[in-house]
């Protein structure tokens, strides 16, 4: 009598462990974020009148570019910011050099200068020069926001 | 079917109740706008630099609220780099302090920095300065 009472439960119980054990073995999938744009710093020098130097930087998929003077100091006067206008500008690596398609005379700031929309995934570049108003060497400090 | 079965089956269903518990999203803690606030000992030709993050456009105030001995110094903002104090600078005064800020910058969205540095008027034994970065 015990026996015909217990066995049914025993045989429920077995099939409830079989139910369950589906659940435990599923495959948790972690949460994906997605990825914002990059940024990235280009610091240099400009140590005369009409120089120039420029940052290549990868567009790894289809989006905006924006471009920010962001510093610019004096060697003379360390820490201290400047207001000299200098030349931004935004295009493609050509050879050993960087070919401007769009470009702006500006003063640093925190908010973008230059910016430029639907860029294929490239690498581009970004040159920063002296318009003619360099009499002593400077440092700069520009950021780039990119996809 | 016998009693027996049946109550094994309820205690089935209830062992699998867990399947109805409720997922718990991770959360994320949001940027938002805020103030920041910074004080430190700043030793001679040195700076004091705070790191901060504007979740939106908007303008940025920066205030060098005392500094104790008084003392002129430079106070800037900028982005973080490899200049004064980690800080490239876009903008920078010289004060000696005060509860109105000293500086207001408009700013896109993105990571910034905001302090002050020696101009060589800090002595041997430093200087207490005491900054308020209010951002959105």
């Amino acid at each position: 009598m015990k026996n015909a009472f217990i066995r049914p439960i025993v045989l429920a119980l077995a099939l409830a462990t079989a139910a369950c054990g589906g659940s435990d073995s599923s495959t948790t999938t972690a949460p994906t974020t997605a990825s914002g744009p990059t940024t990235e710093l280009f610091e240099g020098k400009l140590q005369s009148r009409g120089d120039s130097t420029f940052f290549s930087f990868t567009v790894a998929t289809a989006g905006n570019v924006s471009v920010t003077l962001a510093s610019v100091t004096t060697a003379t006067t360390p820490g201290s910011s400047t207001n000299l206008p200098l030349g931004v500008g935004l295009g493609s690596p050509l050879a050993t050099d960087c070919t401007v398609t769009s470009q702006t005379t500006t003063g640093p700031g925190l908010t973008s200068q230059l910016t430029g929309s639907n860029f294929s995934p490239a690498i581009y570049c970004v040159r920063v020069f002296d318009v003619g108003n360099l009499t002593v060497p400077i440092n700069f400090a520009v950021r780039i926001t990119h996809t | 079917m016998r009693p027996a079965l049946v109550l094994g089956i309820v205690l089935l269903c209830s062992a699998c109740g867990s399947d109805n518990s409720t997922a718990t999203a991770p959360t994320t803690p949001a940027a938002g706008p805020g103030t920041q606030s910074l004080t430190a000992v700043m030793a001679p030709t040195g700076s004091a630099v705070r790191t901060f993050t504007a979740s939106a456009a908007g303008t940025v105030t920066v205030t060098l609220n005392s500094t104790a001995p008084a003392t002129v110094l430079g106070l800037g903002i900028g982005i973080p780099g490899t200049a004064t104090g980690g800080c490239d600078m876009t903008t920078t005064v010289n004060t000696s302090g005060g509860s109105a800020p000293q500086i207001s910058a408009s700013v896109d969205a993105g990571t910034f920095c905001a302090g002050a540095f020696d101009r060589g008027t800090v002595g041997s034994g430093g200087v207490l300065v005491t900054i308020t970065i209010v951002h959105p």
